[in-house]
């Protein structure tokens, strides 16, 4: 599948240089829910990732022409929707959280079972997260941008993109833990958080 | 269970979240669409492509006007000829001689100094004279000054110019030839140079430094009433070229 969808996202390229309308809505209908995807992973809400959407794709039919075949174009348009959901980020949080160096959380070691997360748990997972560490987690963990890039692409230090990454981590283990704890403790359900999926309630987790 | 470090706890996220698809509402694509004509009509308006073409109408320009600049050329004979006929091969030092046609000497001081270098060395100067008792100018060869061909010189006179100077008339056969078109100009390079006396006449010297077509991209006359414009040659667009020609002429 991957491979007739990077055939065929290619072969659109030349026709949306074209501004083609027709090549240009084939280009969103096989691109549109993936880009999605990326954009919920940054926005507070839906109707946010769709906005951050909508503006991607009319950047990408406005520099289609300044694609250069250098990488695949459908990698193109994903970065194209990274910066858009960093610059919608930026217009919206002025003021970061941000954590010095010295104040990195120490995570706790935990064991997971992590065949039973599902998708939907770890988006929920991310979404709790405040927008600064969400930002730095989606674009180092996910996107596997490096902190140098981070930094130079949220006007942070290196340093400030390293112990948020930390800090976000730490965060995420220690909701793991505390779902864990809602497991081993049967029918405490309405003990546990609010933020805490049901499906999650239900996985097996192990603290050392 | 297993311990998860941090490497593998971003691969857990990476993995499922990487490929993870939403299907969006149809308001997206309808958003997008509503901004794309701008985007048409920002493209309609091709400001780089205007830039070229003009850039391309300036050169092209400029390629056709040194095309049409006249090169200066030489009508006529490039050598004088000068022949003796039969009977003048008595006259002492009469022979057929070629003198390049820029060594022609026309101006009137010219022709007064050479004439006086004659009466001072007669003995040394070859008197022609025409057939049929006309009056012909004479011409006088200083054959001292015949080293080469550069320095030679010769003095034409006639009969309303040079009061005092001799003319030679005879009703014998001989005469010398002076093969020429009356017509010819004198390339402007041995004419000889105008006074500059106005603004007009300066910028004549100067575009004429510059340009060396026959009609000048401007070009001014002095007259009484002041410095005028007498023609200009914008390549297409000439005017007032005739009347500067035949002004000339």
């Amino acid at each position: 599948m991957n491979l007739s969808r990077k055939l065929s996202v290619d072969d659109l390229l030349e026709g949306c240089k074209r501004s083609e309308r027709r090549t240009q809505e084939l280009l969103y209908k096989v691109l549109a829910s993936r880009m999605l995807g990326v954009c919920m992973r940054y926005a507070k809400d839906r109707f946010e990732a769709e906005d951050m959407l909508q503006m991607g794709f009319v950047k990408v039919f406005q520099k289609v022409t300044e694609f250069r075949g250098e990488g695949s174009f459908e990698g193109w348009i994903r970065r194209i929707m990274v910066n858009t959901a960093i610059e919608t980020y930026r217009k919206n949080q002025r003021m970061m959280n941000v954590v010095d160096i010295e104040e990195v959380y120490d995570a706790p070691q935990v064991t997971f079972d992590m065949k039973g997360l599902e998708v939907r748990d770890l988006m929920n997972l991310i979404h709790q997260l405040s927008p600064g560490y969400k930002v730095v987690f989606n674009l180092y963990a996910i996107e596997g941008y490096s902190h140098k890039e981070i930094a130079e692409q949220l006007g942070i230090t290196e340093g400030a993109s390293k112990s948020q990454l930390s800090r976000a981590r730490g965060i995420l283990k220690e909701k793991l833990v505390r779902i864990e704890r809602q497991t081993s403790v049967p029918n405490s359900n309405a003990q546990l958080g609010n933020d805490v999926p049901l499906t999650m309630a239900a996985m097996p987790i192990k603290v050392n | 269970m297993h311990s998860v470090s941090d490497d593998d706890f971003d691969q857990l996220f990476q993995d499922k979240l990487y490929l993870h698809e939403v299907e969006p509402t149809d308001a997206v694509w309808a958003g997008i669409k509503e901004q794309l004509p701008a985007l048409r009509k920002v493209r309609n308006f091709p400001i780089l492509r205007l830039a070229a073409a003009s850039m391309a109408a300036v050169i092209g320009l400029g390629i056709w006007l040194a095309k049409t600049k006249e090169p200066i050329r030489l009508s006529g004979n490039s050598e004088i000829e000068i022949e003796q006929a039969p009977v003048a091969s008595k006259i002492a030092g009469a022979e057929v001689m070629t003198i390049p046609r820029s060594k022609v000497l026309s101006t009137t001081p010219d022709r007064m100094m050479l004439t006086k270098a004659l009466e001072e060395q007669p003995q040394k100067t070859a008197k022609l004279s025409s057939p049929a008792g006309k009056v012909v100018p004479e011409f006088s060869v200083d054959k001292n000054n015949i080293t080469d061909e550069s320095k030679l010189t010769l003095a034409i006179k006639d009969e309303n110019e040079t009061p005092g100077i001799e003319t030679v008339v005879s009703d014998n056969s001989s005469h010398l030839a002076l093969v020429s078109e009356d017509d010819t100009e004198i390339p402007e390079e041995f004419q000889k140079p105008k006074k500059i006396r106005s603004v007009g006449s300066l910028v004549n010297f100067v575009v004429s430094k510059v340009d060396k077509r026959k009609n000048k991209i401007i070009e001014f006359v002095d007259s009484d009433e002041g410095t005028m414009v007498s023609g200009v040659n914008l390549g297409l667009v000439k005017f007032g070229t005739k009347e500067k020609n035949s002004n000339h002429n």
